[in-house]
């Protein structure tokens, strides 16, 4: 056996016991997860079987024109997952051809370099390339079964796909390798980390602007079809995404000729780049990754003592060990760059909600009740979701160094109420604004504005407390990825744990503003004595979901093992 | 200062450290030995609180560890074998959150950083941040910290991996200069060299039982091989003999000192 096969089996192997134990809550895991995806991939199939239905039936302009549209919709989809397919391996190739852990061993080898680069940027390719084809294949479902492709056509995509993905896997290898020749590694990952999520946030709020829901306005059809047709998309013919397109195209119409001439020119386009890629990884590859290696002295760090000292200001009265851990806490936040960078998907979150609501059509008062009702659920979940990236992964995010803790004279009350503290203030801020701003577009009356305000204060307290309690009764240390701690079998627990709370909490209320609005139709009925047991109960289980899961987690932090 | 009494720990089926009795006194420099998976981790992780034993108790400066951990832990400096630490933290700045953690005043522990930092010639790298450390300069860290509370109790598991010759010769010094001040060391180590020339006794465990205690001359007389090193005793002790029996049961001979 050749040691790439070698290599290949010993991944095989890993992946087997990974997925052979199935462990308590793997697979309720598994079904949850799947279950999303299936979902996912659904309405992403009807969303784009509904776009091509719509545009292959509009009868008021002429089909060549239309096709012309449906072509340029595929050249979109294609020339994204090309951008995506780039970015995606161009931050991959660098953890996996980098920083990953079984380097120092494969390096040690007697293997062949070429064949342990091979070998990296492979599975990196793999592994970044899977989500773009679960994002894209659905849409060319769509496209070949409203166009009524043949069976021909689905062979063909399979092919076309295969071919698709190796020159942006190619292309972001390479430039990973030139940047890694002359930067650092962790700065040049995290810096990519970061764009990736402004590239990401940018993606979701135009696609936002795009309002895809007027596509089920028929009035405002024109104004769809024109807006798509203004839409610059670069179309080279020298563009892989331009060929596979047309490939695509050949294949549904049955032009032989020209799908085997832009086949071709995808596999010359696959070859040429990885050959290339191999010719640049054989000059450059082993020198970054020694130089990676190496710990380079920057200039002094002076940040610290200006953060150090306006961190003690502001923390001055907090009892000492809490305001230790909560300095170094906001410090680390700070400086990791893949923590604070999702405050922008935060951000784009905010205005996206916003913009909804601004959207939503209130024809009469009785829908503005229910739309502000609703606003009240959407906010809680929205802050659920945030909660669980972080209240909930406060604890595990001491990672490997949970140990500076456990051995030191820590009260855990305080270590998990200092956790609170850091979030709770976010949380409340985020929630109030989102809610305050939400029915301020939705005009509704001072009673709504004040029990709304009321609510996502306890709720935010409460979520902030369910989150950091039930993370310390489900840590994960061992884990790096803080985006993956939040998606473990505790932190969907917690979601479900969240949501049921949101749902008794506006359960009460709706009886509280039905005997509010009664009142108002009878002057003489006493509403808010009636009320008073309904918003009685959102205080007290407000209550009991901080305290408990709280409580809990200092029990279960007490009785931790580090093994 | 240290009480190991009957102490067992078991990880499902496995058990790790079985009927551990032993007593440290003050300013002793104990070495604790014993072939890879023979209990030594775990021993110290018990001490440490990182653990909570199966059966037994640990006293360390008369608190149990179970019972009254903040007590105890307060007295403890703890280095581990494998110094994980915060990575986007400086070190001067950690040794700051290790003081403050242990209930120094930010103030008057400055001193006491500065001190260390410069005694483990680290002031150079203070203001950097720790992802930028070399191994060795984070176990010179962990080190500080494990001593910018003045602890009592110091118990440390395979100090010198990762640290070059002056490193291992100043942290040998400094032991020896702390032992006589009145601190206890217990020391898991695999160098026997190291635990030959600094420790005042030697404890050697093997399948998660003590099977000898003492000094180099007791050591050498409970494993029946006179003018030996303690290589050669080491390897006797712990022989893959089923015959072998621990110290605790066999008659005449007393783990406890």
């Amino acid at each position: 056996m050749n040691r790439f096969s070698l290599l290949v089996k010993s991944q095989g192997l890993i992946l087997k016991h990974r997925v052979h134990p199935l462990r308590r809550g793997v697979l309720i895991k598994g079904i949850l997860l799947g279950t999303l995806a299936l979902l996912f991939i659904g309405g992403n199939y009807l969303f784009f079987h509904r776009i091509f239905s719509y545009l292959r039936s509009i009868e008021e302009f002429p089909l060549f024109f239309m096709l012309g549209l449906t072509e340029r919709l595929l050249g979109m989809v294609f020339l994204a997952s090309f951008s995506m397919l780039l970015f995606s391996n161009l931050l991959t190739s660098i953890s996996t051809l980098y920083l990953s852990r079984d380097l120092d061993l494969l390096m040690s080898c007697p293997i062949k370099r070429r064949d342990v680069f091979l070998f990296k940027w492979s599975g990196g390719m793999l592994h970044s390339s899977y989500m773009v084809l679960i994002f894209s294949l659905p849409i060319f479902a769509a496209y070949g079964r409203v166009f009524e492709a043949g069976m021909f056509y689905y062979l063909m995509l399979g092919w076309i796909m295969f071919l698709f993905i190796f020159p942006p896997a190619a292309l972001g290898g390479m430039v990973s390798l030139s940047l890694m020749r002359f930067l650092p590694a962790k700065k040049t990952h995290q810096l990519l980390s970061t764009l990736g999520v402004i590239c990401l946030v940018i993606i979701v709020v135009l696609i936002r602007l795009f309002r895809p829901e007027q596509l089920w306005d028929p009035s405002s059809s024109e104004d769809f079809v024109n807006m798509l047709d203004s839409l610059a998309v670069p179309f080279s013919p020298y563009l892989p995404s331009w060929w596979a397109t047309k490939a695509l195209l050949c294949a549904r119409g049955g032009d032989y000729l020209s799908l085997s001439r832009y086949l071709s020119f995808m596999l010359v386009a696959a070859m040429g780049t990885i050959g290339l890629l191999v010719m640049v990884a054989r000059k450059i590859y082993y020198e970054g990754w020694a130089s990676a290696q190496e710990s380079k002295k920057r200039p002094r760090f002076r940040e610290g003592t200006l953060l150090d000292r306006l961190l003690r200001g502001v923390l001055k009265g907090v009892n000492p060990f809490c305001r230790a851990l909560l300095i170094k806490d906001i410090k680390v936040f700070l400086r990791d760059a893949t923590q604070w960078s999702q405050l922008f998907l935060l951000g784009a979150l905010i205005f996206i909600y916003l913009f909804n609501i601004k959207n939503i059509p209130l024809p009469t008062p009785f829908f503005r009740n229910i739309v502000s009702f609703g606003n009240l659920g959407l906010g809680g979940f929205v802050l659920a979701a945030v909660a669980a990236r972080f209240a909930f992964t406060a604890t595990s995010v001491e990672g490997r160094s949970f140990w500076i803790i456990h051995s030191s004279p820590i009260n855990y009350r305080g270590f998990l109420w200092s956790k609170f503290l850091l979030f709770v203030i976010p949380l409340l801020l985020l929630a109030e604004v989102l809610v305050y701003f939400s029915n301020l577009i939705l005009e509704v009356d001072r009673y709504f504005m004040t029990m709304s305000l009321g609510t996502v204060f306890l709720t935010s307290i409460a979520l902030t407390g369910l989150g950091v309690g039930m993370g310390a009764l489900f840590p994960r240390f061992e884990v790096e990825n803080y985006a993956k701690i939040a998606v473990g079998t505790g932190g969907l627990f917690f979601m479900i744990i969240s949501l049921v709370y949101i749902a008794v909490i506006i359960g009460l209320e709706v009886n509280a503003v039905y005997i509010h609005l009664s009142g108002q139709l009878d002057p003489r009925f006493r509403w808010w004595v009636y009320s008073l047991p309904f918003y009685g109960g959102v205080i007290l289980i407000s209550a009991l979901v901080t305290w408990l899961p709280m409580r809990l987690g200092v029990k279960a932090l007490q009785r931790y093992q580090l093994a | 200062m240290i009480e190991l009494s009957h102490l067992k720990k078991r990880f499902g089926g496995v058990v790790a450290v079985n009927d551990l009795t032993l007593s440290i006194p003050r300013g002793e420099f104990f070495g604790f030995l014993g072939p890879n998976g023979a209990g030594k981790t775990t021993t110290i992780k018990l001490m440490a609180g990182l653990l909570k034993p199966t059966a037994g108790r640990v006293r360390i400066g008369g608190f149990d560890v179970v019972e009254e951990p903040l007590q105890t832990k307060r007295i403890i400096g703890f280095i581990p074998d494998r110094p994980f630490l915060y990575e986007k933290l400086t070190g001067r700045e950690f040794l700051s959150f290790m003081a403050e953690v242990f209930g120094m005043e930010p103030k008057s522990c400055e001193p006491r950083i500065v001190a260390l930092l410069e005694e483990f010639e680290l002031t150079s790298w203070a203001d950097e941040l720790i992802e930028s450390y070399s191994h060795g300069m984070r176990q010179r860290l962990v080190i500080c910290s494990a001593l910018v509370h003045h602890p009592k109790v110091i118990l440390v598991d395979e100090p010198m991996v990762a640290l070059d010759p002056r490193g291992v010769k100043l942290v040998k010094e400094l032991f020896t200069q702390l032992c006589q001040q009145g601190v206890t060391i217990f020391m898991s180590t695999h160098t026997l060299s190291l635990a030959e020339e600094l420790c005042h006794r030697i404890g050697i465990i093997h399948r998660g039982r003590l099977v000898a205690v003492g000094s180099r001359e007791e050591l050498r007389q409970q494993a029946s091989i006179p003018q030996s090193g303690l290589e050669d005793i080491f390897l006797e002790l712990t022989r893959e003999d089923e015959s072998i029996q621990s110290v605790g049961e066999e008659p005449g001979v007393n783990p406890q000192a």
